[in-house]
């Protein structure tokens, strides 16, 4: 479970500086070291959503997690079970 | 609402005081009387006209950054924005 965890708490972090560097670009158009901080993060984020929605299933509803039988989408752990102590 | 007197609003030019009564303020009459032009949310009560706070905003420079896992834990990715004191 705590690979799992990681993997979680991983793409939270990306996707966070994802973010920051977009609302940092939003007024810093021109700033090609942030566009490049910005286009490797983003890069990383989504190996690393594709890669744990292999793994555990999908992240988002329209994602690139693989097709399953069941539906997948309503398994546990449901986002606010998830412990992440 | 149309303000009886627009001057009240626009920037003071170069010397020019911003409290519009000269004259001694002597009682609640007179401060009122003063008052009758100048909209509310200026004088703030206090008979003396208020300019809004200035904010300025200093012009983020990128830098550095936070590693991923840092920049979740301390709230920003820009460590000149980090301050660990709650403000």
């Amino acid at each position: 479970m705590d690979k799992r965890l990681s993997m979680l708490k991983e793409i939270q972090a990306l996707e966070f500086v994802a973010i920051e560097l977009n609302l940092y670009l939003d007024t810093h158009p021109g700033d090609r070291a942030a566009l490049r901080d910005f286009y490797t993060i983003r890069d990383k984020l989504f190996a690393a959503i594709e890669c744990y929605e292999k793994t555990y299933g999908p992240l988002r509803v329209f994602g690139d997690a693989p097709s399953q039988y069941p539906w997948p989408w309503i398994e546990d752990p449901w986002p606010w079970e998830i412990e992440y102590k | 609402m149309s303000q009886k007197n627009p001057d009240q609003t626009r920037p003071l030019k170069p010397g020019e005081s911003q409290d519009i009564s000269q004259k001694e303020q002597t009682g609640v009459e007179v401060a009122t009387a003063e008052l009758q032009g100048i909209p509310d949310y200026l004088t703030a009560g206090f008979g003396t006209v208020y300019r809004l706070a200035r904010a300025y905003v200093v012009w983020q420079k990128n830098g550095r950054l936070f590693s991923p896992a840092e920049a979740l834990e301390k709230g920003t990715a820009f460590p000149d924005l980090y301050s660990p004191y709650p403000l």
